[in-house]
C-alpha cells in the first residue's frame, strides 16, 4: 500500500502519465477515430490490427487513455493531500517551523547592524525569540501565491469529474427540421439508451468482422433491442416537442446592396407540450436557447430540394414505346416530383418516383454526389415502376444546356429535362444534456483563479535574524528570480536604519 | 490607408533593427542598441497602426484569418521582445525576436490579404478574449524559444576545458542547434511539395522555394561554414554577446510562466466555453482543442520539472523548444493538415 502511494506521490509517475498522455493525444489526432472495423484494416493494412487491439480506434474513450487520466487524477488528488501540509504550514505557522539555517540558506540577504527594538517591532509583524538569545522576524506579502497551486490542481480534478459525469450521463443529439415541421424530442434517458445502443451496436459489428460466431453477439443483439425500445418508447411519449416556425438566412451586403456571405443562420422554434406552445425563441449560432433538460444549439443548416419541376419529352426511336404511353397523351409535358412520393400522370401507365436530386452534382470516385447545397449543377433520378411494383426504366434529368444525348441518360422512351427547384430550407440543430458542465466551470473558474495567484501574485518574505552581537541578518525570499529581490533589500534596510517614529505628545514634551 | 504598405514598413524596421542589433552587438556599440531598439519601436507601433486600420476596416477584430493571426502574433513577439527588454538590454533576443516577426509576417504574405465579413461561427465576443490571449501567450512562448535556443547555442560553444556542459548536454545542444533549422526546411520542403501538387497552390509553392526554402538554406549553410571556421572566437565571443547560462535559463522560465497562464485561460478555458455556446459541447477532441491540450501537457510537464524536481539547464530548454514545436503545428500544422471544425483558421 505504501509502495502505491508513494507511486502516485512522487512527481516522476505525475510527469510520465503527462508525457504518455501528450504521446496518446497525438497519436489520437492523427488516426482516424471511430470507423469501422473494416476500414482500419483497408486503410493500415499493416496495423489496422494493432490500432483496433490497443483501442486506439476510439483513443481518448479507450483503456489507455482512460487509465492514464484516472492515474494522473489520482496522482493529483493525491498531491493536493500531501501539500496541504506544507502549504498550511507555509501559511500559518511559517516563523515557528523556520531555523536559522533555512534562512541563512536564501540566496538574497545581507549583514547589518541590528535595529532598535521599536523599529524592529515596528517593521516585522511577527517576531520569535528563540533559546539560543536569537531573535527572528518575519513580514510575507502576497500570501494568495501560495495557494495558487492547490487551485490549479483541483480545479484540474474538478474539470476532470465534471468531464466524468457529462460521459456518462451527458447526452447529445441532433435535430433536423424544416419549416413546419414537428420534432418529438424523447426524455433524457430515451436519448442515452440510443448513444448506448449506438455504441454498443459498433462493437458488435467489430467483433463480427473477426468472429461472425461469437458467442457474446447474441448478448449484444438483445441488449441493443432492449435500448432500441427505450429510446421508441421515449419517441412515442416525448418529453416535448420542438416546431420550426420560421428559418431564414441574414446575409453581409456589399456597397451596392448585393448579398456577399452569411451572416447567421436563424432558426425560430416553439417548443410544444401537448401540442401547446409553451416557450419559443430564435436560435443562431452563438446563441443556444434552452429548455427543460436541454439546450438547443444553431449547429447545421441545409438546402433542400424536396419538390422539382420536370418538362418531359418522347423520345420515339426506342423499341415498343408505345407500351410507356397512354394513347393520345401530348408531349412535351411539364410534371412536378416529390423526392421519394410515387406519382401517377396521365401521359403514361407508369408510376414516377424521384429518387434522388442533387443540387451540385459530380462524379467523385465513381460515386454521384452533390458537393454543395447551391442549384449549380442539378441532376434528378428518377425510376419508373409498373402498376405491380417492378422496376421498368430509370432516367436521368438534367437542365437544358447539360442535357447529353437521350439514351445515356434515360432508358424509357422519355427525356426528362430539369426545369427547376424550389430551395427549402433545412436547420439542423445540436441538442445536449450534459448535468456535469457545472462542475465543469467551477473547475475552470478556480484552475484560472489559482493560475494568476500561483504566477501573477508576488509572494515575498522578509526575514530578519537579530544576533546578540548588534548584528542582524536580513534576508529576502519568494517566488520572484533573486535579482528582483534584490531592490527590496535595500528598501528593508532602508526602511529598518530609519528612526522610529516618536508619538506627537512625546515629541511636545521633549520640545518644553 | 492600405495596411498591407504598413505592415511592410513594420517589416523593413524589424530587418534594420535586426542588422543593428546585431552589430550592436558584435562591434560593442550601445549606440547602435539604442537606434536598433528605436526602430524595433518604430516597426512594432506601426504593425500596431495597421492592425487598428485593418480593425477599422473589416470592423472585427484582426484574427479572423490566418493572414490576420500571423500578423497579429507577430507584432505580439515584437511586442514581449520589447517587454522582456525594458529593464535589461537583452540585444539578442531582441534581435530574435524582429527575425521571428519577419518570418511571421513573410509566412503571413503567403495566405490571403482580403478583408472578408466573419463567418457565423466567429461572430461572437469570445474570438476577442480567446485568440488574442492565446497568441499572446504564444508570443511569450516564442520569445522562451529563442532564449532556449540561445542557451543551447551558449552549450554547445562553450570551451571543452570549461565545466559548463557535459557531453550529454553537448549532444542534446547540437541536436537543438543543428537540428531546428533541418527540421524547418524539411518542413517547408514537404509543404511545397504537397502544395505543388494541387493546381490552385503552385503560385503558392512558388513562393515558398523562392522566398523561404532558398533563402533559409543558403543562410544556414553560410551560418554553419562560418560558425565552424570561426568556432574559437565565436566561442569566446558569446561570452560578450549573450548573458550567462544561468540567466538565460531563468529568462525562459520567466517567459513560460507568464505564458502559460495566458495560454491556458485564452487558448483551452475560454476556448472551452466559446465551444459550448457555439457548439454544444465544451469539449469534443477536435484535433485544434486537442493539440492546444498537447501544448499545455507539454508547459506542464516543463514547469513542474523544473519547480519541482529543480531541473534546470539544458533539459529544460529541450522541453521549451518542443513546446514551441508543438505550438506551431497547432497554429499551422491542424490548419493546414488536419481537417477540423477549426478549419476556417487555415484560409
Amino acid at each position: 500500500m505504501r509502495t502505491i502511494l508513494r507511486l502516485f506521490v512522487s512527481l516522476k509517475t505525475a510527469v510520465v502519465l503527462i508525457c504518455l498522455l501528450t504521446v496518446l493525444s497525438m497519436l489520437g489526432t492523427f488516426i482516424p477515430q471511430s470507423l469501422e472495423a473494416h476500414e482500419y484494416l483497408e486503410r493500415f493494412p499493416g496495423s489496422g490490427h494493432l490500432i483496433l487491439a490497443l483501442g486506439f480506434d476510439d483513443m481518448y474513450h479507450g483503456l489507455a487513455f482512460q487509465l492514464c487520466l484516472w492515474f494522473l487524477s489520482i496522482s493529483t488528488l493525491v498531491c493536493i493531500l500531501t501539500r496541504w501540509k506544507s502549504t498550511s504550514r507555509r501559511l500559518f505557522s511559517r516563523l515557528k517551523n523556520a531555523g536559522e539555517k533555512e534562512i541563512k540558506a536564501f540566496e538574497v540577504g545581507k549583514i547589518i547592524s541590528a535595529p532598535s527594538p521599536e523599529r524592529l517591532n515596528k517593521v516585522f509583524t511577527q517576531i520569535e525569540e528563540r533559546e539560543n538569545g536569537l531573535k527572528i522576524g518575519l513580514r510575507t506579502s502576497g500570501k494568495a501565491s501560495l495557494l495558487g497551486g492547490m487551485f490549479i490542481h483541483i480545479g484540474f480534478l474538478a474539470i476532470l469529474a465534471g468531464g466524468l459525469i457529462g460521459v456518462f450521463y451527458g447526452v447529445e443529439m441532433a435535430v433536423r427540421g424544416r419549416v413546419g415541421d414537428k420534432v418529438a424530442i424523447p426524455s433524457v434517458d430515451a436519448v442515452r439508451a440510443a448513444r448506448d445502443a449506438d455504441s454498443l451496436s459498433r462493437k458488435a459489428r467489430n467483433i463480427r468482422h473477426f468472429s461472425p460466431n461469437a458467442a457474446q453477439l447474441e448478448d449484444y443483439r438483445v441488449e441493443v433491442e432492449k435500448l432500441h425500445k427505450v429510446y421508441m418508447d421515449g419517441l412515442a411519449s416525448p418529453a416535448f416537442k420542438v416546431a420550426f416556425k420560421d428559418l431564414w438566412v441574414d446575409h453581409h451586403f456589399d456597397e451596392s446592396g448585393n448579398p456577399t456571405s452569411i451572416k447567421s443562420w436563424n432558426s425560430a422554434i416553439a417548443f410544444l407540450q401537448n401540442d401547446e406552445m409553451v416557450a419559443s425563441g430564435v436560435t443562431m449560432v452563438n446563441q443556444p436557447l434552452s429548455f427543460k433538460d436541454y439546450t438547443f444549439y444553431q449547429a447545421n443548416w441545409n438546402k433542400t430540394y424536396g419538390r422539382i419541376s420536370v418538362r418531359v419529352d418522347l423520345i420515339k426511336d426506342k423499341a415498343d414505346w408505345q407500351t410507356f404511353v397512354t394513347p393520345g397523351a401530348t408531349f412535351p409535358v411539364t410534371i412536378e416530383l416529390s423526392l421519394e412520393n410515387p406519382a401517377s400522370f396521365s401521359f403514361t401507365p407508369l408510376k414516377l418516383v424521384l429518387h434522388d436530386f442533387m443540387p451540385d452534382f459530380r462524379i467523385l470516385d465513381g460515386r454521384f454526389v452533390s458537393v454543395s447545397h447551391e442549384l449549380k449543377n442539378p441532376a434528378a433520378r428518377i425510376v419508373a415502376y409498373d402498376q405491380k411494383g417492378g422496376i421498368v426504366g430509370r432516367a436521368w434529368a438534367f437542365p437544358d444546356d447539360r442535357i447529353m444525348s437521350a439514351s445515356h441518360v434515360s432508358n424509357l422512351p422519355f427525356l426528362f429535362t430539369f426545369i427547376g427547384a424550389e430551395p427549402e430550407f433545412e436547420s439542423g440543430l445540436q441538442m445536449a444534456y450534459d448535468p456535469g458542465k457545472p462542475l465543469v466551470w467551477a473547475g475552470c473558474f478556480l484552475f484560472t483563479l489559482g493560475l494568476i495567484m500561483g504566477f501573477y501574485v508576488a509572494y515575498r518574505e522578509e526575514w530578519i535574524v537579530v544576533f546578540d552581537d548588534d548584528r542582524a541578518r536580513i534576508v529576502l525570499t519568494g517566488n520572484r528570480p533573486a535579482e528582483m529581490l534584490l531592490p527590496g533589500l535595500e528598501a528593508l534596510e532602508k526602511e529598518l536604519s530609519e528612526p522610529a517614529e516618536t508619538k506627537p505628545d512625546q515629541e511636545n514634551s521633549q520640545n518644553e | 490607408m492600405n495596411e498591407t504598405l504598413v505592415f511592410s514598413i513594420s517589416m523593413i524596421c524589424y530587418l534594420v533593427a535586426f542588422v543593428l542589433y546585431s552589430a550592436s552587438v558584435s562591434l560593442d556599440k550601445s549606440r547602435l542598441y539604442q537606434i536598433a531598439r528605436s526602430i524595433l519601436f518604430l516597426g512594432t507601433a506601426a504593425a500596431t497602426v495597421g492592425l487598428g486600420f485593418r480593425w477599422y476596416n473589416a470592423g472585427h477584430p484582426p484574427l479572423s484569418n490566418m493572414y490576420e493571426s500571423l500578423v497579429c502574433l507577430s507584432t505580439f513577439l515584437a511586442m514581449a521582445g520589447f517587454f522582456f527588454s525594458y529593464k535589461r538590454p537583452l540585444p539578442l533576443l531582441e534581435a530574435g525576436s524582429a527575425v521571428g516577426a519577419v518570418l511571421m509576417i513573410g509566412v503571413a504574405s503567403l495566405f490571403s490579404s482580403e478583408i472578408r465579413p466573419l463567418i457565423p461561427a466567429l461572430q461572437s465576443y469570445w474570438l476577442h478574449l480567446h485568440v488574442s490571449l492565446a497568441f499572446v501567450g504564444e508570443a511569450c512562448f516564442a520569445l522562451a524559444f529563442i532564449l532556449s535556443y540561445f542557451y543551447c547555442f551558449r552549450k554547445l560553444l562553450a570551451p571543452a576545458s570549461s565545466n559548463e556542459a557535459n557531453l550529454q548536454e553537448k549532444t542534446l545542444a547540437l541536436v537543438v542547434v543543428a537540428g531546428l533549422p533541418i527540421s524547418f526546411l524539411v518542413g517547408m520542403t514537404m509543404l511545397y511539395y504537397h502544395l505543388s501538387s494541387h493546381p490552385m497552390y503552385k503560385d503558392r509553392a512558388q513562393s515558398i522555394l523562392w522566398w523561404v526554402i532558398l533563402p533559409v538554406c543558403l543562410s544556414v549553410f553560410v551560418l554553419a561554414v562560418l560558425t565552424y571556421l570561426f568556432r574559437g572566437a565565436i566561442g569566446s565571443q558569446t561570452e560578450k554577446w549573450l548573458p550567462s547560462s544561468q540567466t538565460l535559463d531563468n529568462l525562459t522560465y520567466r517567459a513560460i510562466a507568464l505564458g502559460y497562464p495566458l495560454f491556458t485561460v485564452g487558448g483551452l478555458i475560454f476556448g472551452m466555453i466559446w465551444a459550448n455556446k457555439a457548439w454544444g459541447r465544451y469539449w469534443g477532441w477536435d484535433p485544434k482543442e486537442t493539440w492546444a491540450l498537447i501544448t499545455f501537457l507539454v508547459y506542464s510537464a516543463y514547469l513542474h520539472v523544473r519547480l519541482t524536481r529543480g531541473w534546470k539547464g539544458t533539459w529544460t530548454a529541450c522541453i521549451s523548444v518542443l513546446g514551441f514545436i508543438v505550438t506551431m503545428f497547432t497554429l499551422f500544422g491542424v490548419n493546414l493538415l488536419v481537417s477540423s471544425l477549426h478549419s476556417y483558421a487555415g484560409g
